[in-house]
């Protein structure tokens, strides 16, 4: 039981990063990204290459701890290098068109991967255990290690996002997605913080790719689909966007929902799944068309300041 | 002639077959304050979007403090020590008073995103550094005890203020003012003609304002210029400019008064209305959607 908990709390806490992180893009910054699964399919796909390739075999734990920060870098580069190279082009473009190339984009990703033998193609992938093999006597460790690894990059996405927005480069993204040609007027360089923006969130994407392709040791091209990209949109719009705590708590209640509590009902409503997922949106948007949170944090809500009695201090410089 | 601090030569704007502005020259010293009037859609806005190069002059050359500012994003133009507010406000409505002054900060910012990230004193310092000039401008606005309220929830004079505050954040040394006496009555136009003389003389700034109140207009400005289908009918001073008679016919009317009938009696506006009192159809709506 434990170790069912443990294993879905590392997924959920790989979907937090990517909804955190496409925060940035969408939330912040006001450019609409649909293609935020094409850059976490990079990231996986970038540092398994990476492994495949690389990993010397029968190596001991020291080489493994260090393959693992590696293919982590390798992961986080090649996203934030397709950041680049698909953000270019791609951030003079507005709203609806913006998302559309992105759209495209991330299904260029899965269609090239499924169609490349060197990364396993339709097949797949399966990459070498690093740091612990995953066996019936060390299932438990290797799910704690991960647990571990998952938290620990939720918490630095979470810390370097919210340092970087509570920094003049951060005001100059929120403006954007205020007003940008109040912002450009005002001095703010749109091309360097849109695509700063779509940048440093790829880059994010990417460390939930390696992540997960560390963690899973096995990927499909089909994991990275749109709907996955819908899913990680939707945690974003459900816990509000501009929110941070808003996405980490939107993304735990729904996976916990989508995982966890439907899986425990009979077979024949379970297919109803996606219908009642969806219909639960539409009435969310309807009754509270902001999300969870709005653009506040839960420390700035009433609830919060009710319960805890503080909060009201608002943190500054 | 040779110190003028923008420097506006032979500029013209064409969208399609429509000529907004026509061979637009003029020369605005340092120190100078400058009034830009005309009727509704004779190109004032227009004019203002070129300076800022929202727009390139489809002919002509624009120098800003020496500087020529052909092909330059409107940022880069910022930085040249050129700031305005707009017509229709927009502020940044999310965001509090004091971070929408903070933002416009950025440009004069010297740390860098590794900074920020690992907040390094050198983030913690100049952090600091600016939160103390933005509570300062705010306080020379009257907005400082407002600083952590939303931008949007302030009173419409106020955000008038507030836009003000914020072009002023990005330390120019040319002020461009888009109607900003639209929709204030009687006492808080005369306010804003005292902050913005005290702003002037501080910052020692030159500004030029776009406005209908022709009786703000008239006290105000040292020089006018009148712009009619995008030309230049008029330039002088106040007096000049109300005995004008091309002047009186394309604009002020027959009657040679302080007041033009024309105007709405200040009374009229609804202060807390966020739209402008008088929109110039034929200007704002191509300042988003530029052909």
């Amino acid at each position: 039981m434990l170790q069912y908990i443990l294993d879905h709390t590392v997924h959920m806490g790989i979907l937090m990063v990517l909804a955190l992180s496409l925060n940035l893009i969408n939330g912040y910054t006001g450019m609409f990204s649909l293609g935020h699964h094409g850059f976490f399919a990079v990231g996986a796909y970038a540092a398994g290459a990476f492994l495949l390739y690389g990993f010397p075999p029968h190596a001991g734990l020291g080489v493994g701890i260090l393959f693992f920060a590696l293919s982590v870098l390798v992961g986080v580069l090649a996203a934030a290098a397709f950041g680049v190279v698909v953000g270019v082009p791609c951030l003079r473009l507005r709203g609806d068109y913006l998302a559309i190339a992105t759209l495209g984009f991330g299904e260029i990703v899965r269609i090239v991967v499924q169609n490349t033998e060197a990364v396993g193609g339709a097949r797949g992938m399966e990459v070498p255990y690093l740091m612990i093999t995953r066996g019936v006597d060390t299932q438990l460790q290797y799910v704690l290690l991960y647990f571990g690894l998952a938290a620990a990059s939720v918490v630095v996405t979470y810390v370097v996002i919210r340092n970087l927005l509570r920094s003049t480069h951060g005001r100059a993204m929120i403006s954007i997605r205020e007003d940008e040609t109040a912002a450009e007027l005002l001095g703010v360089n749109l091309v360097k913080y849109k695509l700063l923006a779509f940048v440093i969130g790829s880059g994010f994407a990417g460390l939930g790719g390696a992540l997960y392709v560390n963690y899973m040791t096995q990927i499909e091209p089909k994991e990275f689909n749109l709907i996955k990209g819908i899913y990680i949109l939707l945690y974003v719009v459900l816990g509000g966007m501009g929110s941070m705590s808003g996405t980490v708590i939107a993304t735990a209640l729904l996976y916990i929902l989508d995982k966890m509590v439907l899986n425990l009902l009979p077979p024949e409503i379970q297919s109803w799944r996606e219908v009642a997922f969806a219909l639960m949106l539409v009435i969310l948007m309807i009754v509270r068309p902001q999300g969870l949170l709005g653009n506040k944090e839960i420390y700035e809500t009433a609830l919060w300041r009710k319960l805890f009695g503080r909060g009201a201090k608002k943190e500054e410089a | 002639m040779s110190d003028a601090i923008l420097r506006i030569e032979h500029v013209t704007k064409r969208f399609g077959g429509l000529t907004a502005v026509s061979d637009f020259h003029t020369d605005i010293q340092a120190g100078e304050l400058v009034g830009l009037i005309g009727p509704n859609g004779a190109g004032k806005t227009t004019l203002f979007n070129l300076i800022t190069g929202v727009y390139e002059p489809t002919e002509g050359r624009i120098t800003v403090n020496g500087k020529p500012i052909a092909g330059m994003t409107p940022d880069r133009i910022t930085g040249l020590g050129m700031a305005r507010t707009f017509q229709n406000i927009r502020l940044f409505d999310e965001m509090t008073v004091l971070e929408n002054v903070k933002t416009a900060y950025n440009l004069r910012a010297g740390y860098g995103i590794v900074d920020a990230i690992f907040r390094t004193r050198r983030f913690k310092d100049e952090e600091k550094e600016l939160h103390g000039k933005a509570m300062h401008l705010l306080q020379l606005f009257g907005l400082a005890d407002d600083a952590s309220e939303r931008a949007s929830s302030l009173a419409y004079g106020e955000q008038r203020r507030l836009e003000i505050a914020r072009a002023m954040a990005t330390a120019p040394n040319i002020l461009l003012l888009d109607e900003p006496a639209a929709g204030m009555n009687a006492q808080e136009t005369e306010e804003l003609m005292e902050m913005l003389l005290d702003i002037k003389a501080r910052f020692s700034l030159t500004l030029l304002l776009i406005e209908h109140d022709m009786k703000f207009v008239m006290r105000l400005c040292e020089r006018i210029v009148v712009l009619d289908y995008g030309k230049i009918i008029a330039i002088g001073t106040p007096d000049q400019i109300k005995h004008d008679p091309k002047v009186i016919a394309a604009y002020l009317g027959d009657e040679v008064a302080d007041e033009p009938p024309a105007l709405p009696s200040p009374e009229h506006v609804p202060a807390p209305d966020p739209a402008p009192a008088e929109p110039e159809p034929a200007d704002p709506p191509a300042a988003e959607d530029a052909p």
